[in-house]
């Protein structure tokens, strides 16, 4: 395998403004694929798409509420005005947005939560799924909370458990068509949007207050760089056609 | 026949089928109702019913996926009865048929909607005026546990339900109130039947047609039952002692989910 | 000359002398590794450890029954002696699937395959335990069927399950030793192991036949060939300190 074995694809990356989905945008980029990024702002992805030019490969950066099916849809045209057809499309938006027990929860929040995290991935699917070439790969960045319930984050446990869900029933469906989906388990990773740090300004901040220490969820995981995740879906990304569809590929460090 | 009795129940999309039968079970033991859905007639057929049983029964056309008119419910449901001892989440459906590639976009969100959003709702809404010893009762299924591929809406907001009985069940203990999923397998109801709007197949006639065998998406080892069956199960949930299962699933299926 | 990946490293792989188990000990001895194999029959294992140290491989070599605790014992023991500690363990040997219905089966055959494929992993675990290195990996060979219940393939499945489980318990057990142990799914494999072609037994024939073709019962699968599954094996067993531990990484074209 070659260091550039995603030359001449391209790639879309929800979310690929900071954390795990600019470390994948710059993985894949640092392969050869060229990538459209979107996020609810702009100027994360503008600074991001500078750094895939530099190195060398094209990149379109557009905001988008992915939770938003008009803007999808315009984001899949320019998208493919630009590109003509995808080869991989990366569902990383999404976040926790409401946390908190059932019982004091904001009903707004909590839709919200569902909104970004499982609609946002359904309707990039369907949005681009007419132009996924053969051989095309849908990578969808769930969670180990898609799989175990816990107290106190309802809202992300559903969407995520959705999302994963909707993973493998579009894996049964377009098989045929030489596309494979499959999910990815980050475990816990160190990003801006975390609600279990206490100094979350940047990924070395939230590195530097687990280093040495106890993490949650479980004491046997471990706080990793996002890079980590820009390097396993790289890797579930360069699988020749007819690899694992319908599978999760886990960094967790903890049973389900 | 009275376990229920002194207790107050409330049945989501409870005007037919699957609620229906719950609703009435659940008045024969003793329970008074309270029971939404979206069509006035159905809900007049039910609360007769239930009132022949000589039970109390509060109606209320709600969508379940709007917050005010749940509160709402809610309001109304808390004037007549002061508390609810049961919840059982019933609504829901599969809107939104087909592969993900023809999907229509808001029928496959409306799915999610009613299904998951709906659930959640009420249970947000009504958890200050459940007691220590209540019960809420998720109606999930076999499609919320494995993937098929003609049906992902459906499939990701039963997930979504089936998860978030594991997360209250979670949050609630401590309270008392145990949150247990229930999976009904195939029944003979018009949303089953994949009836067109308006459209009410009797029962008797959708247990018929499949009496030989279920649909093809099931295994041949599967069977298409009366609501009634649920409605039995709905009230063995009900009727477990405080302290009993939570964050669990009890199902009518016939194949391993 | 570039280094190799497991250059310096010690490997175990059970079940060596055909199929996966094969692949993975000629696959992992070209990266470097000292290897130590095992299986029941000398007729295939011993041109397996002829080919490995032709090539310049230090090699343990012994014929194991692995549901034989003082076989397995003497194996772990022969190891030690030879190398002083281990640092990746692949536990492949198992029983193939049986084709009876429970109520037709073979008591004894039933509990045979059963004990091969979940006390024969656990025996050798726990032969090597104390062998294992610092930051050693494990990795246990799963099956669709240990996580969906297949007719007529119950001691197939009731084993995989319990290794799936066995799996989960050692790795929150050995984790503060550094120690990530994992299950791997092949899914269909043209080896004699492949459930459509147990009419066959010349490993080379049924790769010929059936390599690369879909599966009768599963439409979306198609059998590898057993050198691409010791490629994901070797991924799987190279992670750096702190990779996933505890979790499933299969390689099947269905949802698990």
């Amino acid at each position: 395998m070659t260091d550039q074995q995603l030359a001449g694809k391209i790639a879309v990356v929800t979310g690929g403004g900071r954390g795990i989905g600019r470390s994948i945008a710059l993985y894949l980029a640092g392969a050869g694929a060229d990538i459209a990024l979107c996020s609810r702002t702009s100027n994360e992805i503008d600074a991001v798409a500078a750094e895939i030019r530099a190195l060398g490969r094209r990149a379109l950066a557009l905001p988008v509420d992915v939770a938003d099916w008009a803007q999808v849809e315009s984001f899949a045209r320019a998208v493919t005005d630009e590109f003509d057809h995808i080869d991989i499309l990366v569902n990383n938006a999404g976040g926790g947005f409401e946390v908190g027990p059932v019982a004091v929860s904001d009903p707004a929040g909590w839709r919200e939560t569902v909104e970004i995290n499982l609609f946002g991935t359904y309707h990039m699917i369907r949005a681009f799924l007419d132009d996924i070439a053969r051989g095309g790969k849908i990578i969808n960045i769930t969670s180990g909370m898609g799989l175990e319930a816990r107290p106190g984050n309802s809202s992300y446990n559903a969407a995520k458990a959705g999302a994963h869900m909707l993973t493998q029933c579009l894996a049964l469906e377009i098989w045929d068509r030489g596309i494979d989906v499959n999910d990815i388990i980050p475990g816990l990773v160190a990003t801006t949007n975390v609600d279990w740090a206490s100094d979350r300004s940047s990924v070395e901040s939230v590195l530097a207050e687990f280093e040495g220490k106890q993490p949650p969820f479980a004491p046997s995981e471990r706080v990793k760089h996002p890079d980590e995740l820009g390097d396993l879906v790289l890797w579930v990304a360069s699988m020749p056609e007819g690899g694992p569809t319908g599978q999760s590929f886990s960094l967790a460090r903890r049973p389900f | 026949m009275s376990e229920l009795s002194g207790q107050v129940a409330l049945v989501t999309g409870g005007g037919r089928g699957i609620g229906r039968s719950i609703a009435i079970a659940f008045a024969r033991a003793g329970a008074d109702l309270a029971v939404c859905s979206r069509t006035q007639s159905e809900l007049d057929e039910v609360a007769e019913k239930v009132q022949a049983e000589g039970a109390n029964c509060l109606t209320g056309i709600v969508d379940v996926t709007d917050r005010a008119a749940v509160e709402r419910f809610r309001d109304d449901l808390i004037q007549r009865y002061e508390r609810v001892d049961i919840l059982v989440n019933n609504a829901g459906g599969g809107l939104e048929r087909g592969v993900v590639a023809e999907s229509d976009p808001d029928r496959w969100r409306r799915t999610v909607e009613v299904n998951l959003f709906g659930t959640y709702l009420f249970s947000r809404a009504l958890l200050e005026h459940i007691p220590d010893g209540g019960k809420i009762i998720n109606v999930s299924s076999g499609m919320g546990l494995k993937a098929a591929n003609q049906s992902s809406a459906y499939n990701v907001a039963k997930a979504g339900v089936h998860m978030f009985t594991e997360c209250l069940a979670n949050e609630l203990w401590p309270r008392g109130i145990d949150v247990n999923n229930l999976i009904p397998g195939p029944v003979a109801t018009s949303t089953f039947n994949r009836d067109a709007p308006g459209q009410r197949t009797p029962t008797e006639e959708i247990i018929t047609k499949f009496a030989d065998e279920p649909p093809p998406q099931f295994p041949k080892f599967e069977r298409v039952k009366h609501p009634d069956e649920v409605g039995e199960l709905a009230l063995y949930m009900a009727t477990r002692p405080r302290g009993g299962p939570t964050g669990q699933t009890f199902s009518l299926a016939r194949r391993p989910l | 000359m570039p280094q190799r990946s497991l250059d310096g490293q010690v490997v175990v792989v059970t079940g060596a002398g055909r199929g996966v188990g094969r692949s993975i000990a000629r696959l992992f001895a070209a990266e470097g590794a000292d290897i130590a194999i095992c299986a029941r029959t000398a007729s295939q294992l011993d041109p397996v450890a002829e080919e490995l140290r032709a090539g310049g491989t230090r090699v343990v070599s012994r014929i194991v029954d692995i549901t034989e605790w003082d076989q397995v014992e003497a194996f772990a023991a022969e190891v030690a002696a030879e190398f002083d500690s281990v640092d990746i363990l692949i536990n492949n040997a198992a029983a193939g699937a049986d084709t009876d219905p429970i109520a037709d089966s073979d008591p004894l055959a039933w509990a045979k395959t059963v004990t091969t494929n979940v006390i024969g992993p656990y025996f050798v675990s726990r032969a090597f335990i104390s062998h294992l290195s610092e930051g050693a990996r494990v990795v246990n060979f799963g099956s669709g069927n240990g996580h969906k219940a297949v007719a007529e393939r119950s001691a197939y499945g009731v084993g995989k399950a319990g290794l799936s489980m066995l799996t989960k318990c050692m790795a929150i057990e050995l984790w503060d030793r550094g120690i990530e142990v994992n299950e791997f799914i092949p899914g269909p494999t043209a080896t004699v192991m492949l459930p459509w072609a147990t009419h066959l037994d010349d490993e080379e024939e049924i790769a010929r036949q059936f390599g690369g073709l879909p599966s009768p019962e599963n439409p979306s699968e198609r059998a590898k060939t057993p050198a691409e599954a010791a490629e994901h094996v070797l991924w799987l067993a190279t992670r750096p300190a702190g990779g996933p531990t505890g979790q499933l990484y299969s390689l099947m074209r269905r949802p698990v």
